[in-house]
């Protein structure tokens, strides 16, 4: 497994050099930027963070204590607080720009500091993720083995918050990402990582995965 | 169901994006009715675009002058910097996709008795319907000192986005440090209520970085203006507005603001209240009225705009005749108001071709402004016509002037202006 990732990252570095970017573009993570990263993260807090949820207008997407009320965006709650606190870097930075849609959160971010960001990922962090109740009417394709590693099939976040938890999302909107990360669309993968696992994807299996995870 | 229900326009929509390039082939039939549209802005190409989507045995000509056309809505962006080709689409598409007559060339006359138009090149073209939606008139000679000539030269206007746009960007860049900018709205209703004001926000805003002593004089012809408490309140926070440093100036027409002469040579105006004010860019707004097509026909009855049916538009003088946008007399006067009308008027001659009714129309309105960067705002009104009057049914304007700051506000609607523009730039030509 660790011989063909190892594979797969350096194809990705060569679709790197071969894509011309501008210097506008912000810097891709990598490890040691992600790790810096973390280490500079704010200890969040619950309640600014629920004041703010208010404020920001987030709820109107992302649902009361972040389940959402539409497939269009991921339910926050019980989501993996150092994902969330990334998410919202992402957004700011213009780093996580799928389509113009992005420009919505790229908005809502702007005038978030490090701290607020925090906070609002502490607040979703304790809340009480989504669960579907007949998660066990759908089985996990075979070809799924190599997501569990990062998004295991409860459905939960990764150790060592090696990713997102997936479980309860919509289909549609895990779907549309593993398309950004297919067509690179969304690069806010550390070292590439899920870009190189989505290219690997036809339609169907795009399809079974989303559908296993959303069950869970 | 005479009526095509929202849902399954919806639907027909659905299925053309999945079309994708694909045309709309029409199947005429021998007594297919020729629809002929004035005017390839906002309102003429959605009123062929959504007439085609309901109704593939119907000619649809498109008369217009120009090969490209330049969206009036967000263009003040390229006053500061926007590419102007974002802003720019030709023809060629709509044409193909939805399976129309473009005709390049002037309408000089109408004869409604024999259902004719003569064109500019002496061609004679015969209509069934015809939707008239030539943008507005403009009026120079209330200015003293003022003419079209000028106000193509070094007076401009900038009122109808394309070549004034990047003259009044150039005009713009090339002020003098620490120069002046006068910027002169007209009485009401006029296209775009908001645009003056953003106008000036984005000048000032431009001019904080490139020409941090350069002014902005607004001299208006109205007593306030839409969003105006919002305006002010954010000219306060970032342009000095209503101190000695202010970036800033704002004379309404109650303090004798409205501009009366213009002295193009030692560019100077003078106003109402009899003060001369010297300034290195001079943008004059013009008055609007109905298109002097419209007056010039008698379609206006001697007022300034064209009185129409507001249940479908249609014209209250002459039969057949259908006037949308800038110059029918609604009392607001936007881009998103004449595609809406364009898709009354879809509906309605469609109906008449079927012999039904064609429904009750809601209008909306919706007026997306930038105060800056960090700063927008919305006005959503919802119109319905009620006993052959036309009513303001709901008018929703965010923020709300009472409401306190909230900077996520504040920068969500810059973006959802944005996407705004774009969706609808996208609707109208794609």
């Amino acid at each position: 497994m660790l011989k063909i990732l190892c594979v797969l990252v350096t194809l990705w570095s060569t679709y790197l050099m071969a894509e011309s970017r501008t210097g506008q573009t912000p810097p891709l993570w990598t490890s040691e930027s992600w790790a810096e990263a973390i280490k500079a993260m704010p200890k969040g807090d619950v309640q600014r963070g629920e004041h703010l949820d208010a404020k920001a207008y987030c709820a109107t997407c992302h649902g009361d204590k972040g389940v959402a009320p539409s497939r269009n965006t991921p339910s926050l709650a019980g989501q993996d607080p150092l994902y969330i606190y990334k998410a919202l870097m992402d957004f700011k930075s213009g780093l996580w720009h799928i389509d113009n849609k992005s420009l919505g959160m790229h908005a809502l971010t702007l005038p978030m500091n490090k701290q607020d960001m925090a906070d609002l990922a502490a607040f979703y962090g304790v809340q009480v993720r989504p669960h579907q109740t007949n998660a066990a009417a759908v089985s996990a394709p075979p070809v799924m083995a190599a997501c569990t590693t990062c998004h295991p099939a409860s459905g939960d976040a990764g150790p060592a918050h090696s990713g997102p938890a997936l479980g309860g999302q919509s289909v549609y909107y895990l779907v549309r990402q593993l398309n950004a990360f297919k067509h690179h669309r969304r690069n806010t993968d550390v070292g590439g990582l899920m870009g190189s696992m989505a290219q690997m994807l036809s339609d169907k299996q795009q399809e079974a995965i989303a559908k296993f995870y959303a069950q869970q | 169901m005479t009526q095509i229900s929202r849902r399954e326009l919806l639907k027909l929509l659905g299925a053309a994006s999945i079309m994708g390039g694909a045309a709309l082939r029409p199947v005429y039939g021998k007594a297919a009715a020729k629809v002929v549209i004035v005017g390839g802005g906002i309102g003429g190409m959605i009123t062929a675009k959504y007439l085609r989507l309901i109704n593939q045995d119907v000619h649809i000509t498109v008369i217009e002058p120009d090969s490209i056309y330049t969206f009036c809505p967000g263009s003040n962006d390229v006053l500061v910097g926007e590419s102007i080709s974002d802003f720019q689409r030709t023809y060629q598409h709509s044409k193909d996709r939805y399976q129309l007559q473009m005709i390049a060339d002037r309408v000089k006359d109408i004869d409604f008795n024999r259902k004719q138009l003569k064109t500019g090149s002496g061609k004679k073209i015969a209509y069934d319907y015809l939707v008239l939606s030539p943008g507005p008139g403009f009026v120079f000679d209330n200015i003293a000192g003022w003419s079209k000539e000028l106000a193509d030269s070094k007076i401009l206007h900038a009122w109808k986005a394309g070549k004034q746009t990047l003259m009044l960007r150039d005009q713009i860049r090339a002020m003098p440090q620490g120069g002046v900018m006068v910027i002169a709205p007209p009485p009401m209703p006029f296209r775009c209520p908001p645009a003056p004001y953003e106008r000036a926000s984005f000048v000032a805003e431009w001019m904080a970085q490139h020409n941090p002593r350069g002014k902005i004089i607004i001299l208006d012809n109205n007593p306030g203006f839409v969003f105006q408490k919002q305006y002010i309140k954010y000219w306060k926070q970032r342009r000095a507005y209503g101190t000695d440093k202010a970036s800033i100036e704002w004379i309404s027409s109650t303090q004798g603001g409205a501009v009366t002469q213009v002295d193009a040579r030692n560019m100077t105006v003078r106003i109402q209240n009899g003060e001369t004010i010297r300034a290195d860019v001079i943008n004059l707004i013009p008055t609007n009225t109905a298109n002097r097509l419209l007056i010039r026909t008698g379609l206006t009855q001697g007022k300034d705009w064209a009185a129409v049916n507001h249940h479908d538009m249609s014209s209250l003088v002459q039969k057949d005749v259908y006037v949308i946008g800038d110059s029918a007399d609604f009392n607001i006067k936007t881009g998103y108001l004449a595609a809406d009308q364009g898709k009354v008027v879809a509906q309605a001659i469609h109906a008449r071709l079927h012999n039904q009714a064609p429904g009750q129309p809601l209008y909306v309105n919706d007026c997306l402004a930038k105060a800056g960067k960090d700063f927008g705002m919305t006005l959503t009104e919802t119109y319905r016509e009620r006993e052959g009057k036309l009513q303001l049914a709901q008018s929703i304007q965010r923020p709300l002037s009472s409401e306190p700051e909230n900077t996520f506000m504040r920068h969500f609607l810059v973006a959802a202006a944005d996407n705004w523009q774009r969706s609808f730039r996208r609707d109208v030509f794609d």
